[in-house]
């Protein structure tokens, strides 16, 4: 059970990871993040379709596709509500979402969709568990990923900028910071790793234009129990609602269609009791 | 005009202000080589204003022109790769960043300044010894003096041409305050040239080759500064003489 959770929380860090740099550097509330994962995940599914491209192998490609078209979206949209109101910048993503949702129907109907991979039955005895290929993978590649950016963030002249433009703008740009740069390349990379996470998800679970959505309000969840913006304690909240969930499905009689609302609980403790959030 | 030109920073009918309020009116000065000329003027005159017209953090009209070059239409951040530092109000420090990672970000974004940045830290460490020990520590954690030098130091890490402070006294105990000039002045003795925006008049006027006196957004005095101390409006005004 435990480590099913633990397993789980990895793509929960990937995607929340890029919700908080958008979140903590740009300031923007970005309520389209899943839908940048929808986008991921189809465009590992029609590479394996099409081209038999391994959805792990695809990711550089499946990464750099997902970032530009982050940077496009950035340049076009987010950019010019960035000293708009909050509700604005809200209602801009909110309907970004719904767009790409609905772009996602036309092009590939509401139907969901699978990718078999050759090694998706595959499991692994480790001592007394049996684990699945793909998700020991997926957890395996998504810390890596998670790890990878908290690396950059501290250990990276870029990283470093992109911290200080999230903690004072104006003392950023006095130093010769390009802090439009900085938000561009902080939004292509927030949506690139959900891309990323994305493209993981078509190894374990179908492909629909509406998974998006769980995995936003997920994301949002891990970063209120992180505390808003605090990008280095994604990773322990992600395991908090990884492990919650197993709990629940393991526990609770029929425990696995209320596993799916553990997040919205943790939201209301979390708000209730600890605002600031638990990991700051 | 050219880089070998006598003045560094002129400043023509610059006006400026926020959304409606005009704050600055036609505020004509300039800046030599080498000097350090200081901006007096009680609270909302409009010094820090002029600072922030000047390195584009707001918009300024009319001219500003650094080297011989204008650069009153550019941004903040292309007018700091210049070589023009900006000791804002408010030290505006990265509260969760090391000292160390501070100075590492003066020097990452400007031309030529990274390439230097061992030598330029050394030099920073001596004239500061305080943040050589604090290295490690996270900026919002220190006292309001230890803050104040960092956040000239970490300007300094770009190796500016030029140094826009704006009160640095602010807040300091008296000791530390002596702390900050001595520094301004040694940084001025290694050739950087330096404007500097003070409350502490006597002081600041005592230390400047030159001075003006900004009264509700208008310049109304410039001179030497040990003639604008004999001055008797400035005695009247700001020294309670």
């Amino acid at each position: 059970m435990l480590i099913f959770g633990v397993l789980r929380s990895g793509l929960y860090s990937l995607t929340s990871v890029g919700l908080a740099l958008s979140v903590g550097v740009i300031g923007i509330v970005n309520f389209a993040h899943g839908e940048f994962l929808m986008l991921g995940a189809f465009l590992g599914y029609w590479l394996f379709v099409s081209y038999g491209v391994d959805p792990l192998a695809a990711i550089p490609i499946g990464a750099a596709a997902i970032f530009l078209l982050g940077g496009a979206v950035y340049q076009l949209s987010i950019r010019r509500v960035l000293r708009a109101p909050e509700l604005n910048q809200m209602l801009l993503t909110f309907g970004l979402s719904i767009f790409l949702q609905n772009l996602a129907i036309i092009l590939w109907t509401g139907d969901p969709r699978v990718a078999t991979v050759s090694y998706k039955a595959e499991a692994l005895a480790v001592g007394p568990f049996t684990l699945g290929v793909p998700q020991l993978v997926v957890f395996g590649l998504a810390m890596a990923l998670t790890i990878g950016l908290y690396a950059v963030l501290g250990g990276t002249r870029v990283g470093k900028a992109m911290r200080a433009v999230a903690q004072n703008r104006l003392g950023a740009s006095l130093l010769g910071i390009d802090v439009d740069r900085i938000y561009l390349l902080a939004f292509g990379l927030s949506t690139a790793l959900a891309g990323i996470a994305g493209m993981m998800i078509t190894l374990q679970l179908s492909v629909s234009p509406f998974i998006g959505l769980l995995y936003t309000l997920k994301a949002f969840a891990i970063m209120v129990i992180a505390g808003l913006g605090n990008i280095n304690g994604v990773i322990y909240a992600s395991l908090v609602l990884g492990l919650s969930e197993a709990f629940v499905e393991f526990y609770v009689p029929q425990g696995g269609g209320w596993a799916e609302g553990v997040f919205f609980f943790l939201i209301l403790v979390v708000l209730l009791v600890r605002p600031r959030g638990l990991f700051r | 005009m050219g880089p070998t030109d006598r003045v560094l920073l002129r400043v023509e009918r610059l006006r400026a202000g926020y959304g409606r309020v005009q704050v600055l009116w036609d505020v004509d000065l300039h800046v030599d080589r080498g000097e350090i000329v200081c901006l007096v003027g009680a609270n909302g005159a409009g010094k820090t204003t002029l600072l922030r017209a000047i390195t584009g953090v707001i918009p300024p009209r009319g001219a500003v022109a650094f080297e011989g070059s204008r650069i009153d239409a550019r941004g903040t951040a292309a007018i700091a790769r210049l070589g023009i530092a900006h000791v804002p109000e408010g030290r505006q420090l990265f509260p969760g960043m090391t000292v160390r990672e501070h100075l590492e970000l003066g020097a990452a974004f400007v031309p030529g300044a990274w390439d230097h940045r061992g030598e330029t830290l050394e030099r920073v460490y001596t004239l500061f010894p305080r943040l050589r020990e604090r290295e490690r520590q996270a900026a919002g954690t220190m006292s309001g003096g230890e803050q104040q030098m960092l956040a000239v130091a970490r300007s300094l890490m770009a190796r500016p041409k030029m140094l826009l402070v704006d009160e640095p006294s602010l807040g300091l105990a008296p000791v530390l305050v002596q702390a900050v000039f001595a520094a301004l002045r040694e940084i001025n003795r290694q050739g950087v040239t330096i404007l500097l925006v003070e409350q502490n008049v006597r002081q600041t006027l005592l230390m400047a080759q030159r001075g003006y006196v900004l009264e509700n957004g208008r310049i109304v005095l410039e001179g030497p500064g040990p003639a604008l101390l004999a001055n008797d409006h400035v005695k009247a005004a700001y020294l309670g003489l």
